[in-house]
């Protein structure tokens, strides 16, 4: 499975929302709120083993799925990968 | 039914009593409520004006508490607390609410900014089982149910530290702080500004 | 058969809980409340039958702001001390649910995050299924939704759909355990 389709999975599973487009706002769309925002965060760190700084949580990064997709594959680059 | 005095008609009169005391009411809690501010902060060398206290709140000082003009302390199932130690200092700026149950504890130095609201069950404590550093939360901080902030923390101007968090490390001014230990994320990834 | 004292002690407790429950506008058979229960604020307040409020340790706040906000407590609903229900549309528990001590329930956040902080964002409806279980000290904010049977730990904070039989806590809270189907 595709970056892409891990994080839409997980996002449709835990915030129950089923149509929206890769480039919605999370925010703006009213589709994750600050604690799932939260939730997001922490399944990265754990399901692509990265570890996300406080100063890379801003709108940039993190506020639609093409974004958090490119952040992702940004972060996965930096990394030297295990095994 | 009607009233049997001719010139009286009772429920005007039962309504316009209710106006008064819906008028009076708030301003009586509120003078109750300075009065007992006056006396619950009787130990304290520096009080604003208009302090209110809503209800019962236990103050311990044996250090140097400084209050703000215009603070309210907000009533409920159990006290607020305000505790400053021998040597401390305590300062609140001003137009800070309070909501019940929050705990503030000087050991060294707890020093709240203006305009800041806490909500119920929050501790904010200099001294943990291992050291003591000084606490700063600055201007128009918003801190959640629930919340406890740890020793050396800096919560920066116009913050929200979230419900249930226990903050750790200092927060930056506009961010938001949640989770256990609290993280830092920027206010503009969850939430719209809603205008001035 | 009961002797005499023991019936009538029983009376008396079912007419005091009775009493402490005057200002709900609904009250179901036989509840039994302990301690203190706070009713306050305009709006109604709903309890159904055989719930038990045991508030000795703290009060028990169960708050309907406005006037047209709801608490509706269903059939067998227990509720611990110092558990705290703040309603300004509605929060609805569901039958047998069981709330924790010293939980914090909201349906609206009273402040925006930013921006003026005297401006109220909108209320999201609360509603806790049958048979959910809040473990104490747990917070739910505005936009929970608490599914048939759930589990939330105790010091977790929800504020978003929690499915039917899954156990939730830590935070940021994350799914510990689901229900094994069939």
């Amino acid at each position: 499975m595709s970056i892409r389709e891990r994080i839409r999975t997980f996002i449709v599973d835990t915030f129950f929302v089923d149509e929206f487009g890769d480039d919605d706002s999370f925010l703006r769309k009213g589709l994750i709120d600050s604690t799932g925002m939260m939730e997001l965060v922490a399944f990265l760190e754990q399901d692509f083993g990265i570890k996300l700084e406080d100063k890379e949580l801003v709108p940039e990064n993190l506020d639609s799925l093409t974004r958090v997709v490119a952040f992702v594959e940004r972060k996965q680059q930096r990394l030297p990968q295990v095994g | 039914m009607t009233s049997r005095m001719p010139f009286v008609r009772v429920p005007a009169v039962v309504a316009q009593l209710e106006a008064l005391r819906k008028s009076v009411e708030p301003r009586a809690q509120r003078a109750v409520a300075m009065v007992r501010a006056r006396w619950l902060f009787r130990a304290v060398q520096s009080v604003g004006h208009n302090v209110a206290a809503y209800g019962p709140i236990s103050v311990h000082n044996a250090g140097e508490m400084v209050l703000g003009d215009r603070l309210t302390f907000v009533g409920g199932m159990l006290p607020s607390s305000l505790v400053c130690h021998p040597g401390a200092r305590l300062s609140i700026g001003e137009e800070t609410q309070f909501n019940y149950g929050v705990s503030l504890e000087a050991w060294k130095s707890v020093s709240v900014g203006a305009r800041c609201m806490f909500a119920s069950f929050i501790r904010v404590g200099d001294r943990d089982g291992h050291h003591t550093a000084p606490i700063v939360i600055e201007d128009d901080v918003w801190v959640a149910h629930g919340a406890i902030i740890m020793p050396g923390v800096r919560v920066g101007a116009r913050s929200v530290v979230a419900a249930g968090s226990i903050v750790t490390q200092d927060v930056p001014p506009d961010t938001l702080a949640m989770g256990n230990p609290a993280r830092n994320m920027s206010l503009e990834l969850v939430a719209r500004d809603t205008g001035s | 058969m009961m002797p005499f004292h023991q019936s009538l002690s029983r009376e008396l407790g079912g007419l005091l809980s009775r009493l402490k429950l005057r200002r709900c506008q609904e009250v179901g058979d036989s509840p039994t409340v302990l301690g203190r229960v706070w009713i306050h604020g305009a709006g109604r307040v709903h309890v159904g039958s055989r719930v038990v409020l045991d508030g000795r340790l703290a009060p028990i706040e169960l708050h309907a702001m406005s006037s047209d906000s709801l608490i509706i407590l269903g059939d067998d609903v227990a509720i611990e001390g110092g558990a705290s229900l703040e309603a300004l549309s509605s929060i609805t528990v569901g039958p047998g649910a069981r709330l924790g001590a010293f939980i914090k329930a909201m349906d609206n956040q009273h402040h925006p995050l930013r921006g003026n902080r005297h401006e109220r964002p909108p209320s999201v409806p609360m509603v806790i299924a049958e048979g959910v279980t809040v473990g104490s000290r747990a917070i739910l904010l505005p936009g929970a939704q608490l599914q048939k049977g759930c589990t939330v730990a105790p010091g977790t904070v929800i504020s978003r759909k929690i499915p039917a039989g899954v156990t939730v806590g830590g935070a940021p809270a994350r799914v510990l355990r689901r229900e094994v189907t069939g």
